[in-house]
């Protein structure tokens, strides 16, 4: 276990390194550049070539592209994602301003997904082919298929304009913070609603079927069947043995789950006005903010590595039956 | 692609746009166009609060290094301009005591200031501020890039006291003035310590005008509330607040949930989702030009297009008016040159070239393009008139466009490729000269001086004449409208420009097509100027609310 921990950790650092060149070299070499966009795209025209060149050499991009790129590599090194284009903060200051946001939902977002899908998941696959099987199965693919933006924009008229029963904008009120404690908190609460139901319905799906695959895999092992044969009740057999031995690949999937979390939604964030890590990348992206860009792509690439890394190492502790060589 | 070019609208300089983006266009009935419109009845009254829409989140509130059309919604609350234009394109003093006083020669501008301004935190302004303010804007380590274009041809600026400015120009140079409406004094006392990029008055600025910051939340909202000790009159809002909503939908959805109480709307939202009863009894819609137009640029580089005959012919066989049909629904209005169809520059009485094929074939054979092979593709010395249409990726206004003129073309045997690019491959083609043609809008300045776009010396990379347009007429007409102070002499050298840009074409202009915004009939004091209802003094800072205090919208 322990040689097998560390070969995983030595094969880390050269897909580090990939990250790194690719993360890079994507946003650099994307046509156009920020001066550009200051410069033509929302502004003036009439500069001289002469400042432009100014303008590059101050945000350092005259420099050819792999002497940007070591001297990106170095100050990542030390965890210094350097300063935005756009307002001259740095980038992580940024990046954290905007996590508790994108945190509060993603995680509720994924405990609600939980208690939903898990027991939706075993109840499905101890009454396989039931009309609720079936019903819920339909469903759930229904769900999973139709695209975000669209539900959120559904709701959004529904609930938000129609009936007028939720907000859609932001995380709370304008002056929510003059209400007494619980009331403000209950703010807070609803502006979550719309943007969790819309967050986690796909989500949803997708576990719920994965519980199901996973315990009908479980239900068909000789140790259920002998659990059945000694006359255990059904019940005590999904609770006790069935769930907990799905709960293993679940809990692999939940380790992948981890990069977005923290990544946010780009496209519900903008949406709701959520500040979140989402909406950021988006705004960044539209700016042409490289260091903010190279910043979060680089920190979710790195939650993917150390993401599959953990599931790999979680699979080996909770099933002894894994070796490793 | 869209959302930049849509976000250039309001505070460019001559900045380039897809043609046609965010298809914005107008009924005949002309419910704002150009006149100054007024809601406002009754007294003003103090209290109440507007909140309005940000397409996107702002990165600074410093004046010298904003950028965006909504950063600058947000600053004209915040700072005082020294000069600028009113609502009807007149040049006022604000921090100025009175209008600038040019020299003989017209090199040097004087502008006395106030005795009796002062910033918000009570320090008085004065002119070494301003003196403070270019210093930054020509630093070369200050990205103000966008704000250095209007004063490249400013020698320097003098400041023999506390109040007097005199500007000293290189060279006489009408567009002068404007500059200087351009030139908003920051603080030196609050940004002349530490760095200035990083300086902490960029989100918390200390400014000069009738607001002051309350609360800046980054990705959701910026809350201004009324600076009760203002050096000019106070306001009458208690607070305007700026929601960031990136999407149009949901911004729509606010406005009719009573979230927001303005915004502009695309043109399907102005036809289809804007026109019910509720809506029209809530909110006042309103549609106005701005210092914009659409065209197709031509490469006089090109064998074809070399030709001012040929390029009228393009001109010709172009159905602008079904254009204006299919894709405005009869919005949007013809220009026939290149200045803003509102300003004493523009000379209504030129008529746009009609739609006429006969008469373009006529020109195409007077210039020697005949189909001698008889393939259906006319040809001259051995070249056949074949030209690939650079249109930008995304744009459907474009594409329209494109289609329309491939056929007609093609009718008159000419070949059209289209060609699409991505905004920056687009925009880098263009510069370099390396197209045909191409569809392409200008957002403009209120001063007509178009030198830049027209004269034979401005190629680039020396500016925006990106087709390599050439006409000697034109070269001393823009030399002498740059140095012509007198109003009405400037406005006989640009009509004439027009005139002769008729005959000898460097683009095919096309349209003007106005902007919508529905504002909340709450709200009085809405002026809308030949710049829309902001970017004017004093542009919503004396909006006010009917019932004061009471007539808070119904948030949530």
């Amino acid at each position: 276990m322990l040689q097998y921990t560390l070969r995983r950790l030595l094969y880390v650092v050269p897909t580090l390194i990939g990250i790194t060149i690719v993360t890079f070299a994507v946003i650099n070499l994307a046509p156009g550049d920020p001066v550009e966009l200051i410069s033509r795209g929302e502004l003036d025209a009439r500069v001289s070539p002469q400042s432009y060149q100014n303008m590059l050499h101050l945000y350092g991009l005259d420099d050819p592209i792999h002497v940007r790129y070591l001297t990106w590599l170095k100050r990542l090194a030390t965890l210094d994602f350097g300063d935005s284009f756009l307002d001259h903060r740095p980038v992580s200051e940024k990046i954290a301003e905007r996590l508790p946001a994108t945190l509060i939902l993603n995680i509720t977002s994924l405990l609600v997904a939980l208690v939903v899908a898990v027991p939706l998941g075993l109840y499905s696959a101890a009454r396989q082919h039931s009309t609720f099987d079936k019903v819920g199965g339909t469903t759930l693919y229904l769900l999973y298929s139709l695209p975000e933006f669209w539900v959120a924009l559904v709701l959004i008229m529904f609930f938000g304009v129609k009936l007028r029963l939720l907000p859609f904008h932001g995380m709370e009120s304008m002056d929510a913070r003059d209400l007494p404690f619980l009331a403000y908190w209950w703010d807070r609460a609803l502006h979550m609603v719309l943007p969790t139901i819309c967050l986690t319905y796909g989500s949803l799906a997708y576990l719920s079927r994965f519980v199901r695959g996973s315990s009908l895999e479980v239900i068909r092992q000789d140790y259920i069947r002998t659990a059945r044969a000694k006359g255990l009740a059904e019940n005590r057999i999904v609770y006790r043995h069935v769930f907990r031995n799905t709960l293993i690949p679940v809990l692999t999937l939940l380790g992948l789950l981890l990069p977005t979390l923290i990544s946010g939604s780009i496209i519900l964030e903008s949406i709701f006005s959520w500040p979140g890590v989402g909406d950021l990348f988006f705004t960044s992206v539209r700016a042409r903010d490289y260091p903010v860009v190279m910043g979060l792509s680089f920190i979710t690439a790195i939650l993917v590595l150390v993401s599959t890394l953990l599931a790999d190492l979680l699979y080996a502790w909770v099933d002894p039956r894994v070796t490793y060589r | 692609m869209s959302r930049v070019a849509r976000t250039i609208a309001t505070t460019a300089v001559a900045a380039l746009m897809l043609a046609g983006c965010g298809g914005r266009g107008e009924r005949a009935d002309n419910q704002a166009s150009n006149s100054t419109t007024t809601v406002a009845e009754g007294e003003p009254r103090p209290g109440g609060t507007v909140i309005r829409r940000l397409e996107s989140e702002c990165k600074t509130l410093n004046w010298v290094l904003f950028t965006t059309a909504y950063e600058n919604f947000v600053l004209r609350h915040l700072y005082d301009p020294i000069i600028d234009y009113d609502d009807k394109g007149n040049l006022i003093p604000v921090l100025a005591a009175s209008l600038p006083v040019v020299s003989p020669d017209h090199k040097r501008i004087t502008i006395q200031l106030r005795d009796d301004i002062h910033w918000q935190d009570g320090v008085p302004i004065t002119a070494r501020d301003v003196k403070f303010t270019l210093d930054r804007i020509q630093d070369p380590n200050v990205p103000a890039i966008n704000k250095l274009a209007y004063f490249e041809k400013l020698d320097h600026l003098e400041t023999p006291d506390d109040h007097t400015l005199i500007f000293v120009w290189k060279e006489p140079f009408a567009p002068s003035m404007y500059a200087i409406s351009q030139l908003w004094p920051i603080p030196e006392h609050v940004y002349g310590k530490g760095d200035f990029l990083t300086n902490p008055a960029n989100r918390m600025p200390v400014g000069s005008g009738p607001f002051m910051l309350d609360e800046w939340r980054s990705g959701q909202y910026i809350s201004l509330k009324r600076y009760d000790g203002y050096h000019g009159k106070k306001a009458y809002l208690d607070r305007i607040i700026f929601k960031v909503v990136e999407d149009d939908a949901v911004a729509l959805a606010m406005l009719r949930t009573g979230e927001l109480d303005e915004m502009r709307v695309t043109q399907s939202q102005w036809e289809k989702q804007t026109v019910d009863k509720d809506f029209e009894s809530r909110f006042n819609k309103y549609q106005y030009y701005f210092p914009q137009y659409n065209f197709i640029a031509w490469n006089c580089r090109k064998p074809y297009f070399q030709d001012p005959r040929v390029r009228r012919a393009m001109t010709l066989l172009f159905d602008r008016e079904s254009i204006n049909n299919k894709i405005y629904s009869g919005y949007a209005r013809l220009v026939s040159g290149p200045f803003y169809i509102n300003s004493w520059a523009y000379d209504k009485t030129i008529k746009p070239d009609p739609f006429d094929p006969e008469w373009a074939r006529r020109l195409l054979d007077d210039a020697g393009w005949k189909d001698s092979d008889g393939d259906g593709i006319r040809d001259k010395d051995g070249r056949k008139f074949e030209f690939e249409l650079m249109i930008a990726h995304g744009s459907n206004t474009a594409a329209q466009f494109a289609q329309l003129l491939q056929e007609e073309c093609g009718k008159s045997g000419i070949r059209v490729n289209i060609r699409q690019n991505e905004g920056s491959t687009f925009f880098d083609r263009i510069d370099k000269g390396e197209f045909d043609a191409c569809t392409l809008g200008w957002t403009l300045d209120l001063d007509p001086d178009v030198y830049d776009t027209f004269h034979s010396d401005k190629t680039p990379p020396n500016g925006l004449n990106h087709g390599a347009y050439s006409n000697a007429a034109v070269d001393s007409l823009l030399e002498a409208g740059r140095v012509e102070f007198d109003q009405d002499t400037r406005a006989a050298i640009y009509h004439r420009i027009q005139r002769i840009m008729i005959e000898d074409p460097p683009y095919t202009f096309v349209n003007s097509v106005p902007e919508k915004r529905p504002i909340a009939k709450r709200i009085h004091g809405v002026v809308i100027s030949p710049r829309g209802p902001y970017d004017f003094w004093p542009g919503a800072n004396y909006w006010w609310i009917e019932n004061g205090a009471d007539g808070m919208a119904a948030g949530q």
